[in-house]
């Protein structure tokens, strides 16, 4: 960045786009403003706080009002109202109609944004597609349900019977995760064992249904060689939508 | 997207503005000033502690060393090498290439600026020099006036080549702009302005030196080829043109390798 330029100089680089004098300024106003740069917008850049500097930028590439956004780590090193900020504005983008392109090592904050993602590993592109169709292209790798009831020892009884179930494993005092490659039919047998056992439930989660756990599964794949180059990506070849 | 925002090829002006402002809120323009200033004030102290029995010749000799020797070098040297390097080597020249404002507008907005910071630089350290120098002696300097201002001038169209060369050397090796300017400024300028015979014709800081008739580097004898004043104006202009369309070809060609270590 120009550290020597203010806010509002740098967004007003808009010029460098075609705009008019006093149209690039009167935009570069108005999107400082939405990012909660208008107090700051004349001091110079390089007085910024690192957050500032990330929210400086995205301001700077959204002057414009671009069709086609491409955010490279736009997260790194902001603190969470200027998080809160930045993907706000982001998510407001993608429902108006502009294509964004998130690249981002934080994958719970993408989650918040677009289930549509492209996962890289070592250059290579290892998923494509909604996370929810990745998860279940990937028959090769057990299904993970957490279940926290009352009695996780008994549950557990009642479906190690279940032909579905791959595993079970007892997650501390209160709770019973399950493995499976079938997670219908677990689902339909964990909810029968509740009601059949009269156990109370008080959450039922999935840690693999998180962008951060898919991640880390496909990484381990491609580590082990379970499939290279092509071989080695899953979901669908065409991403639907934008994010 | 607003149709009054659809981006349209924007003009040289607007990476002359840009590139305008980051000198005006940048410390290097005062640097550059202050240097100048001081040059200025060395010489100018040193010529009266000297007191000069022909003070219009010694302010001659004056401007060939605090000019000609040193502003008229170092100025451009502050702003030509780093105009593409230094976006290079902070990586922000990927955030002008995808501007949609072509390379060679980009590179002559930018080159603008810099020459525009240079020549008043060079051209008002010349006047001051002028005044210091001349000033307390009334006749000789409402005589050497006319000299003062051609001298001033030839000098700036001199820091404008210099700045152009500058800029040559920043697109076609960003990584090592200053040492080829440096070396480029040691060697062809300087070195050849005081080689004898036609080879000094070589230097345009030669062909500077006969525009504004102050015989800078004039240690030669009288091996100094008789070049008519036209004909000095029309190759120093020359040269402005061709290092400006080189360093243009050279930033417009090359492809640069942003943050790529081999």
């Amino acid at each position: 960045m120009y550290d020597e330029l203010t806010g509002h100089a740098f967004a007003s680089l808009a010029r460098l786009g075609g705009s008019r004098r006093s149209d690039a300024a009167a935009r570069a106003e108005a999107i400082l403003t939405r990012l909660d740069l208008k107090g700051a917008m004349h001091r110079p850049i390089g007085g910024y706080s690192r957050g500032m500097r990330q929210r400086a930028k995205l301001a700077q590439a959204l002057v414009h009002d671009p069709e086609v956004l491409l955010l490279d780590e736009p997260l790194t090193g902001t603190d969470p109202i200027s998080r809160q900020t930045i993907l706000q504005e982001v998510r407001e983008r993608a429902q108006a109609g502009t294509t964004v392109l998130f690249s981002t090592h934080v994958l719970h904050e993408v989650e918040s944004l677009t289930d549509q993602v492209l996962l890289i590993v070592r250059g290579q592109v290892v998923a494509q597609g909604r996370t929810a169709d990745i998860r279940a292209m990937m028959a090769h790798r057990p299904h993970h349900v957490r279940v926290d009831v009352s009695e996780p020892r008994a549950l557990a009884r009642a479906l190690a019977e279940d032909p579905s179930v791959v595993a079970l494993f007892l997650a501390g005092e209160g709770a019973v995760t399950v493995a499976t490659k079938d997670p219908d039919s677990t689902y339909t047998a964990i909810a029968r064992a509740i009601v059949d056992g009269n156990h109370e439930l008080r959450a039922l989660t999935s840690p693999d249904a998180t962008l951060e756990a898919l991640f880390h599964d496909l990484v381990e794949r491609a580590s082990r060689g379970a499939g290279t180059g092509s071989d080695a990506a899953v979901g669908s070849r065409h991403p639907g939508g934008t994010p | 997207m607003n149709a009054s925002a659809r981006p349209v090829e924007a003009p040289w002006t607007a990476a002359f503005s840009l590139q305008a402002l980051r000198y005006l809120r940048s410390a290097r323009l005062r640097l550059a000033a202050i240097l100048s200033g001081l040059v200025v004030l060395g010489v100018v102290t040193v010529f009266h502690l000297a007191a000069p029995k022909a003070p219009a010749a010694a302010w001659e000799t004056s401007q060939d060393l605090a000019i000609g020797t040193l502003v008229v070098f170092l100025v451009p040297f502050m702003f030509g090498p780093a105009l593409v390097s230094e976006e290079v080597s902070s990586r922000t020249l990927p955030f002008l290439l995808v501007r949609s404002v072509g390379r060679i507008r980009l590179g002559l907005g930018k080159l603008v600026a810099a020459s525009a910071a240079t020549v008043s630089i060079v051209f008002v350290a010349s006047l001051l020099l002028f005044v210091g120098c001349l000033a307390p002696h009334g006749e000789s300097f409402g005589t050497a006036l006319p000299a003062a201002l051609r001298s001033a001038a030839a000098m700036g169209l001199l820091a404008a080549y210099y700045t152009a060369v500058g800029f040559f050397w920043s697109a076609a090796i960003p990584s090592s702009a200053n040492v080829a300017t440096a070396i480029h400024f040691a060697i062809l300028e300087f070195g050849v302005s005081h080689a004898p015979g036609f080879v000094r014709l070589g230097a345009m800081r030669h062909m500077a030196s006969v525009l504004s008739h102050n015989g800078l580097g004039a240690d030669a004898g009288g091996s100094i080829p008789d070049v008519p004043t036209w004909a000095a104006a029309a190759i120093l202009a020359l040269a402005l043109s061709g290092a400006t369309v080189a360093g243009l070809l050279a930033f417009q060609g090359r492809e640069y390798r942003i943050g790529v270590t081999s």
